[in-house]
């Protein structure tokens, strides 16, 4: 499976190099191809879209200052998502408000969607972070294994060996919250 | 679980669409070298931000400056608010954003990922920024007003002392399970001390608008807490002492952190809006059961780390009875 992140072509390499000079457009220049999926995988962790656009705000600037670290010729989007990830692993917040978001009007029956919808957004944040992470990145960005891999800085074998306990972990919980229901 | 299933349940639970114009307020933001979060105020490069950044930020630092006057001017002083300046107070505000920013200046090395080269030495880094901190403090005469807190700081530098020195350990020995639970510990830890770092600049947004209104907001989620009644939007600490037995740890891990944060809002509250002389005493009081409740969560979270349960239960009981001992205190602090 390709690798779908953006490569470092040269006009990129012209925005990194003004980058890195302090250019705060030209940063932002870079990161726009980039800033949907940031944006997603923030939303899928943290599950509320005031924090993950805070999320990602910092994990811009955090990215602005470790660009030096990018080497030439790597692929921006793992890097930028690990740092996304990095960042919302530091957001506190009360997770049972975010859950109850979801939640239908009292009084109303929830369709079972929703209800489905409810228990997989609980179930996500009763697991640990670097679980919900590789699950996010899974099944809610749709990346492969290969980009996964990267992201985490591990090999693909091991992100799908990630991938399998986490969904091995979350089955469980599900299936008991979905008898308390 | 089927792959497809999957993928549609992730997709239906968590799609949401982004506020309008995200994007460009980011772009505007890093184009500016406006930072979101307050953290960066101590450290303001005034060379590199925009001058019209700039100029707005002067011109609302003269306004403030001028309201404060003008009330200052035309009210007195309610309770126990120092009239003029303390200078031993401020002396602490100082030596508080010098550590800070020490502590700040450590988040320079990346540290995610069991497999991160730069973890060791990223560990370390806070780890001495923390003992400098904690030094500090202890070479300090605290400000009596902040007593509580002070000693809240000290516990929360000591547990984030603790979880750094368990990362490089953990990550040589390949131990995921651990590396993970002192990673998460370490980051919690940095988080918890922002507002506490705010508050004492004078930075953080008011919780509450009077001394009865901060006492209000606590009572309506300790008085829920006692008896057990949850509500899920905002009584996280009802499910401690009452559900945290016989769930998963990180569930339970979640729900200290939580009663922590709300713990630490209350405290601020307080700290805000300074007790009236006459509830002075019993205000100290308080104070110090929300900072022993605090201790005892972070009691409950090691244990349930260490997986030993009975010291856990312990300390269920333990932030049961300061939470309840803070309700009764409250109660008869608003009693008319």
């Amino acid at each position: 499976v390709a690798i779908t992140g953006t490569l470092f072509q040269q006009a990129d390499a012209d925005l990194v190099r003004l980058a890195r000079a302090g250019d705060g457009a030209a940063f932002a220049d870079l990161l726009r191809p980039e800033y949907r999926t940031a944006l997603r995988l923030a939303g899928g962790l943290l599950q509320d879209a005031d924090e993950a656009e805070d999320a990602v705000q910092e994990a811009a600037f955090t990215a602005w200052r470790r660009l030096g670290n990018l080497r030439e010729g790597s692929t921006l989007r793992p890097w930028f998502l690990g740092i996304v990830a990095n960042q919302c692993r530091s957001v506190r917040r009360d997770r049972w408000r975010s859950v109850t978001k979801g939640a239908p009007p009292e009084g109303e029956a929830p369709m079972s969607d929703a209800a489905e919808s409810i228990d997989l957004r609980r179930a996500l944040l009763r697991i640990g972070h670097d679980e919900r992470l590789v699950l996010v990145l899974r099944y809610y960005l749709d990346l492969p294994f290969e980009e996964i891999a990267s992201t985490l800085g591990i090999s693909p074998k091991a992100a799908r060996t990630r991938v399998e306990r986490a969904v091995h972990r979350l089955k469980p919980i599900m299936q008991v919250q979905g008898a308390a229901v | 679980m089927d792959e497809k299933i999957l993928f549609d349940r992730f997709h239906e639970a968590l799609e949401m669409e982004p506020h309008s114009g995200a994007y460009e307020r980011m772009r505007f933001n890093v184009t500016n070298h406006v930072a979101r979060k307050p953290r960066l105020a101590f450290r303001m490069n005034w060379a590199a931000m925009a001058p019209r950044v700039a100029a707005v930020l002067v011109a609302a630092v003269l306004a403030i400056a001028l309201g404060a006057a003008i009330l200052t001017a035309t009210h007195k002083f309610v309770g126990n608010a120092p009239a003029a300046p303390d200078p031993n107070f401020q002396a602490y505000q100082a030596l508080t954003k010098a550590d800070y920013n020490g502590f700040t200046a450590a988040d320079n090395l990346s540290c995610n990922f069991i497999e991160d080269t730069t973890c060791e030495a990223a560990a370390n880094a806070y780890i001495a920024a923390d003992r400098q901190w904690y030094g500090d403090l202890i070479a300090f005469k605290t400000p009596p007003r902040l007593a509580a807190l002070d000693g809240m700081i000290r516990a929360h530098l000591t547990d984030a002392i603790a979880y750094n020195k368990a990362i490089a350990p953990n990550q040589k020995s390949g131990n995921k399970k651990a590396f993970g639970i002192a990673m998460d510990g370490a980051f919690y830890e940095r988080s918890w001390f922002d507002p506490a770092v705010f508050l004492i600049d004078g930075s953080y947004p008011r919780v509450a608008g009077s001394y009865r209104d901060a006492l209000m907001l606590a009572k309506q989620s300790l008085v829920n807490c006692v008896n057990g009644t949850p509500g899920p939007a905002d009584i996280a600490c009802a499910n401690i002492g009452f559900q945290c037995q016989g769930v998963d740890v990180q569930a339970c891990i979640t729900y200290a952190h939580t009663a922590a944060a709300q713990l630490q809002t209350f405290l601020i509250g307080l700290l805000q809006n300074p007790a009236p002389s006459t509830l002075a005493a019993k205000d100290r009081e308080l104070q110090g059961e929300l900072a022993q409740a605090d201790a005892d969560l972070l009691s409950l979270t090691d244990a349930l780390q260490s997986g030993d349960a009975t010291k856990a239960a312990l300390a269920e009981d333990l932030f049961v009875l300061a939470v309840r001992a803070a309700d009764v205190d409250i109660g008869v602090m608003v009693s008319p």
